[in-house]
Parts: C-alpha cells; structure tokens; sequence
C-alpha cells in the first residue's frame, strides 16, 4: 500500500494523463487525437490554467479564495470599457493586472484585520464583487471592441498554436519560479506549513499573507486579459462561473494540499491538463454535461481520498522512527 | 474514619519513563485530601488512573471496598468519581442546566422535561449555597460559574469523590474564595475531594491531609495541621542532583542585555541582566510567566511599560523580524507547534530564518547550493541523525527535531539565544548532547535566556537563576546561592528575606 502511494505521489497523475488520452483516442480515433482537438484541449485548459497559478498559490498559504470568478469578470468588464474608450492595449494589460492585484489584497487585509479565515472572507468578497459587476454593465453583455485587441490571445503561433497556450506557459513557469525559487515563495510554504513558526523565525506572516495574495491575484488579471482576448465580449455572467471550483479540483487532483503547506505548480499544471483532457474526451464520446458533473464530484473525492492516505503514510513513516513519547 | 479509596502499588511505565512507580496510599472518607509535587512528578498520571482515562500496568484501585485492576472513564462515573479539569468541557450555546444534565437529559422519549432539570439544578446548586439562573447560557458565565457548573454535574450524579486539578489556575481572587466555600459545603455533605495545586498556602486552607509526590514516586502524606511549607518543600524535592552537566570553559564577558521594570503579557516588573557568554536561568512554577516574559523581549508580544537595552542601547521590539535582526534568536516551547516546520526537509527548515542574510543571489532567488552547505554544516555540527538534508522533519526522533529548531535560529547567527524548555520530550541522549551544545555556544561568546521546568537543568546549567512566581520577579541566585529548596520556596511565591536574595542586576 505505501509502495503504491510512493508510485502515485511520483508517476500517478501524468500515468493517468496518458491513459485518459489513449481512452479517449482509440474510443474516437477520428476526433479525439488529431492535433486540431489537442490545440482546443489547451486552449480552454489556458484560463483555468492561469487562474490556477493563483488558486495554488493560495492553498498554500492555506487559504481557498471563492472570490476569483467575481474579480475576474470585473476586471474583465473595466477593460472592456477601457477598450471601447480606446484605451491603448499595453495600458490596459498592465491595469488590469494591477487591478486584481488590488482586489486580492483587500481580501488578504480584510481578513487579517477581521483575524478570520480567507473561506469567509473571499465568499463575502464574491457577493460583493458579483453585485457589482452587475450594478455596472447590467446584463448586457459588450462587445465590439477594437479587432487589435485578438492579438493576445488568437494569434496563431506557428501557424497553428494559438497564443493563448503561452501565456498560460509563461504564467505557469512564472508561478513555478516564483513559488520554488524565491525567498518570497519560501515564505509562501511557511506561512502554509505553520504560520506560528513561521512568525517566530522572523517572518512577518501579516505582510507575506498581503503579498501573496496580491501577488496571486495577479495571475487573475491576466486570466481576464486572455478570456476577454479568446471572447472579445465581457458580460457579469462571468461572475458565478465555477471557476473556483474548477481551479481547486485541479490543484487538489494535482496533489496540492487543502491544508496549506504543501504542493507545487507541476502538480497543478497536470491536474488542469487532466480534468480538460477528460471533459473534452468525455464531451467528444458524448457523455452529457449532467453525467459530467456527477464524475467531477467523485474524482474530487478520489482526490481527497488520495490526499488522506498519503498522510496516512506519511505518519506511519515518522511513527516507525519515533519511538519515545512524551509522558506527563 | 474509614478509606473511601486506596491505591496500591500502582504503576504506570510510558515507553522510557516510569510515569507511576509502586505507588500505594489511601484516601479518606470525607476529607479533603491535597496531592503536590513538582512539574512531572506523576500527579496528572496518578489522577488520571483514577479517572479511567489510562489503564495501570499493575496494582489495585479500591473504592468503597470494592477492587478494581483498572477503571474506566465510564465506570468511575458509575461508582461515583466526578473529576474537574483546568480545561472546562462545557457547551457554550446550552442553557447551565442543559449543560449540567448533559448525555441524560429528563423527560420521557424523544421530549425534554426542561422545567425538571431546570429545577433540579437550582436545587443542587442550593446545596452548596450559589444561586446561578439554570436559564442562563454557559457562554456568558464568568470563569468561575463555569466552573461551578462542571462541579454541579458532578454533584446531581450522586459523586462521592471529586478529584480538583489546580481548579483555582482560572480564577480571580474573589471567584478562589466562593470555591473554597464550596469545597467546604462538600466536605460537610460527606463528599471525599482529592484537591491538586502548586499553591502552597492553598493546601493549608482548605486541605486535612497532604501526600507529596516525586518523580513517579509516593514520598509520604502528612497531616496538614502538623506540617509546614518548609517541610513541604524538603519532601518535594528531596533528591540530589545526580546528573552531570558540563562545566563552564570560558570567562564571562561585558553587559549585553537589560530589561527593567519589564511589563505586559501578564508579567510586571522584570528586572535582570544578561552578559556575554553567561547563561541566565528561569525558575518557577507553572504559568509564573517565564514564556511570557520571553515573547517581550523577543517581540510576539509588545510590552505596556520598562525597558529594554541592547548593548547599553535601548531598543523597541516591534515584533519577531526585528527582534532577529537586532541578534535575538528563540527556540520556542512547544517545538511541534512553534518551533519546527514539519512537513518541510530539514535544509528547508535551516534556512527558513536566515534567507534574506546568507542565501539569496539576485536579490530574490535562493541559493540551493550554499542553502545544502549551510544545512550540511549544521547537521554535522549538531549531530543530527539523518539520511540527508532533504529528510522531512516530522520523519526525524524528538531530539533530532528539536537539534533541527535549534539550527535554524544559530543559522540566523543570533548573539542572545532564548532556550524555552530545550530539553521538553526528548530522550537522556538527546538531552545530554542539548547541555553540551549550549555550553559550546556560551563558550563561543553567545548569551543564553534559559527556561527548563526541569530544576537539575536550571542549576546544572545557569550560572544565574531568575526565580518568577505569577508574573512577579521573586529574586536573582548567585550561583553559590543555588539550592533546590530554596528555588521552590521563591516558586511558590514565599518571600525570602534572611537570605540576602537581590532582586536586582
């Protein structure tokens, strides 16, 4: 059993990734594995791909941030305007990072003013910032805005990759860098792994949770970019799409920890790659949006499963070394 | 007057540590009988064998006559043993006399007869002379009323011997006195209390007769009335210090720091100085404020009021980052919960405090080379046992954690080191290579604050000792001044005049 959980934690995720496209290829040769559907696969994995550069960020911190989905149709709809006023593009990128920046860190402040949890504190930022975007457009959904602005995100590479796949690269190895390679991204695990510690060793928790959210937030502005780029249309609808719980799915599928403390940006990376490659196989052999929903609820249970039993491992291992105990 | 309960030769082993050993004595019926002893001297174990809360390896419980090879927390209930813990287990949203009938509620199916249990409440609580509204919510009871309620559920039960662990640790003053009138209401009632404190002048209040116990060992019980705190103190401590410690190798050196009339975090009027390549010890009892102290001058806490001066400088300690910076390292109590990170390796954990000092390159990215030398360097130097740096530290033995903890604060090469209870939960090696590496660290120049509940440490190691007792500063010992007895006496908050103690420098 640890043998099979050691195997997991290594190969289990990209095994699986290439037993779902072999499935899917032999049970649709004609649709599934041409380099057409591969390419769209990727292309709508590139949102929730980026968006989940920040989701495992969060976790962690050990944070879940329900509020994602809200902040990125906001941030998509001010740029939309901002677009339609004729607002220079590389102007509006960079807003629009910013921005979400912004509205991460608010999040991020208000809970460590109220010293309560993210959950909490991100739903009643969702409310907040979905009312909003509401309050602004309406239901109207805009459109119309300048043909240069496709370049981001349609532009064929090669082509034929469309560019929307690199910015998600980029995000991801960014985000893999950021998280692996910095001081910022130590502090990142610690403030996870145990935020006490982590403040006795001189770390300044209030200021690292701020700065990572603001800087996790920042991946939601360049979601929005590209979303807006891929539809070139902005609406409030975006707000309660699921994309929270998409993007967590994925990180928790990928092994990232709910807790905090623990998981990394490839984890998440072939979480994201699995769940799309899945739903279009599924959507191509013509299993339907209800049947879908069902199987996402019980991988995420077989991913939780999974999580738990590599602790279980993880504790018999540090029992067999620890013999002595603390009498009192 | 016959025993209620009798104990005999109890014994309880925890893997290394004889926790009960042989343990016979008797309680009787009616009195209220105090337990003492130091930290770790086997009273918790001891009540919790009566309680049922652990099993004994060997000996026989007798209650009211009858034998039992162990209890459990059921069956104590059952014949009649009702226990009060430090920690309250009450439900706060539920009315005193919901709380109190708690698990067997009156009424007849699925309906609650509230009106009954409210008026069975009011009238157990007449019994011992309190007056609380039954209605009331648990939630906005003080302290002291919740714990009334935990007795009251003790009491509707028909208990015959309510076991008390330091039940006035919680309490206000005026909240201790309505406790010992109760425990005296309970005493005429015929109910038998087993009452555990630190508080020496406690035990003479309220108890009949005391049994001292020390280090898993019964000692002798003694009639409170023909005894005194003195000798108290002589049968709690009563052994010599057998261990050895390794003696100083270098001189001490210049001031470099001083707190005075140091307050906040409960403590008030803190006063002492630390010189270079000294160890300064902190004694007392539990909760005397030594932890609190410490999280002052290392900034998890901000002070209300004194000063603190840094090499002759006086300095504000805003909070944890900048106690660090200013060279001032804590290895904290609880190494599980504030010491190490344990899911992470062990280089992860070395570098955690000394990143932005020795690893970075480009101003933002670590160093993975020079981060596996320093941890490298460390493990050698500290001895831990591993495989290598990438070990996770939760896989590691307690020692080997808590040299893990110890690393990363010396990575941050701090000048002063606040050792919080170095040695808590780990074994005669691990404690033995603590003693010599504190040592070797003085010897280098470093200062050392040392906390250790354990009094052979304290002495063995300090070269001055710091007695505490409730937040108040109770004296300084000069090393020729060291004297268990003496130490316990100023722990339990007796002054001590004749001996010339300073409170000062």
């Amino acid at each position: 059993m640890d043998r099979f959980i050691n195997l997991w934690k290594k190969y289990g995720m990209i095994t699986l990734l290439l037993v779902l496209v072999g499935a899917f290829s032999l049970a649709s040769p004609k649709t599934f594995f041409t380099s057409k559907t591969m390419y769209n696969i990727l292309r709508q994995a590139s949102v929730i791909g980026v968006l989940s550069c920040c989701v495992t960020m969060q976790l962690i911190t050990g944070g879940i941030d329900l509020s994602i989905a809200s902040r990125l149709a906001f941030t998509q709809i001010i740029c939309a305007q901002m677009l339609l006023a004729g607002i220079p593009i590389p102007v509006v990128v960079v807003f629009a990072i910013a921005f979400a920046a912004v509205t991460g860190a608010l999040n991020a402040v208000i809970a460590e003013l109220l010293q309560t949890n993210m959950f909490v504190v991100s739903m009643a930022s969702m409310y907040i910032w979905t009312g909003i975007c509401y309050l602004t457009i309406g239901a109207r959904t805009l459109y119309g805005l300048p043909d240069s602005y496709k370049v981001i995100s349609q532009t064929l590479v090669f082509g034929k990759v469309p560019s929307i796949i690199f910015v998600f690269v980029a995000s991801a190895l960014l985000a893999h860098f950021i998280l692996s390679k910095t001081r910022f991204g130590r502090y990142i695990y610690a403030l996870g792994s145990n935020r006490e510690a982590a403040r006795l060793a001189g770390i300044n928790v209030v200021k690292s949770n701020i700065t990572t959210h603001a800087v996790a937030s920042s991946f939601v502005g360049i979601a929005a970019v590209i979303l807006l780029s891929r539809t070139m249309t902005a609406g409030a609808g975006t707000a309660s799409a699921t994309y929270a719980f998409d993007c967590i799915t994925a990180c928790v599928l990928g092994g990232v920890a709910l807790g905090g403390g623990r998981g990394s940006m490839g984890q998440t990376v072939l979480g994201v790659l699995v769940i799309n490659v899945m739903f279009n196989g599924l959507t191509i052999i013509g299993v339907s949006d209800y049947w879908q929903m069902v199987i996402k609820g019980i991988i995420l249970f077989i991913a939780i499963g999974l999580e738990l039993l590599q602790r279980y491992s993880n504790l018999k291992a540090s029992k067999k070394i620890n013999v002595e105990k603390v009498a009192t | 007057m016959q025993n209620i309960l009798e104990i005999e030769n109890i014994t309880k082993v925890y893997p290394g540590v004889l926790a009960l050993d042989n343990v016979s004595f008797s309680i009787k019926k009616g009195e209220v009988h105090g337990i003492i002893g130091e930290n770790g001297a086997g009273k918790s174990t001891l009540i919790k064998t009566i309680t049922g809360a652990i099993s004994p390896e060997g000996g026989i419980i007798r209650f009211e006559g009858k034998e039992y090879t162990h209890l459990t927390p059921q069956l104590s209930k059952e014949i009649g043993i009702g226990v009060i813990y430090q920690e309250f287990n009450l439900v706060p949203a539920l009315s005193v006399a919901e709380n109190v009938f708690l698990g067997n509620y009156s009424g007849k199916g699925f309906t609650v007869d509230f009106k009954e249990m409210n008026e069975k409440t009011s009238k157990a609580m007449e019994r011992i002379g309190v007056r609380i509204d039954p209605q009331k919510l648990v939630w906005g009871l003080t302290v002291g009323h919740q714990q009334i309620v935990e007795i009251m559920r003790s009491l509707v039960k028909e208990v015959k011997l309510i076991i008390m662990d330091e039940p006035t640790a919680p309490l206000t003053k005026s909240e201790t006195e309505q406790l010992f009138k109760i425990i005296n209401s309970l005493k005429e009632q015929g109910i038998t209390i087993i009452y555990i404190s630190h508080r020496l002048e406690e035990l003479f209040e309220l108890t009949d007769r005391v049994t001292v116990m020390r280090d898993g060992q019964y000692i002798t019980t003694l009639n409170t009335s023909e005894t005194t705190m003195k000798e108290l103190i002589k049968y709690m401590v009563g052994r010599e210090l057998s261990d050895s410690y390794p003696q100083r190798q270098t001189p001490i050196g210049e001031e470099v720091l001083r707190v005075e009339n140091l307050s906040g975090n409960g403590v008030s009027n803190i006063n002492f100085t630390l010189h270079k390549g000294e160890i300064l010890g902190f004694s007392g009892l539990l909760g005397c404020g030594r932890t609190e102290t410490m999280q002052l001058i290392y900034g998890v806490v901000k002070k209300t009021s004194g000063k603190i001066f840094l090499n002759q400088q006086e300095i504000e300690m805003k909070n944890t980052t900048d106690a660090l910076s200013k060279g001032i390292g804590l290895i904290p109590e609880d190494r599980k919960r504030n010491g190490a990170f344990l899911n992470m390796t062990i280089k992860w954990n070395n570098s955690i405090g000394c990143l932005r000092k020795k690893l970075m390159k480009y101003g933002i990215v670590v160093d993975e080379q020079k981060e596996i030398d320093l941890s490298n360097e460390y493990v050698e130097k500290l001895k831990v046992k591993t495989p290598s740096v990438n070990q996770l530290v939760t896989n590691l033995s307690g020692g080997n954690q808590q040299k893990v903890v110890v690393a990363k604060v010396m990575a941050t090469d701090a000048e002063i080191m606040i050792f919080d209870e170095p040695t808590r939960g780990i074994d005669v090696g691990a404690k033995q290579e603590m003693y010599q590496l504190i040592r070797k660290m003085v010897s280098e120049g470093k200062s050392v604050l040392l906390i250790s509940s354990e009094m052979g440490e304290v002495i063995g190691l300090s070269d001055r000792i710091v007695v505490l007792h409730e937040g108040r500063q109770m004296g300084i010992l000069e090393s020729d001044e060291f004297d268990q007895e003496l130490i316990l006496t100023l722990a339990s908050g007796i002054e001590v005049e004749e001996r010339g103690v300073r409170n000062h420098g």
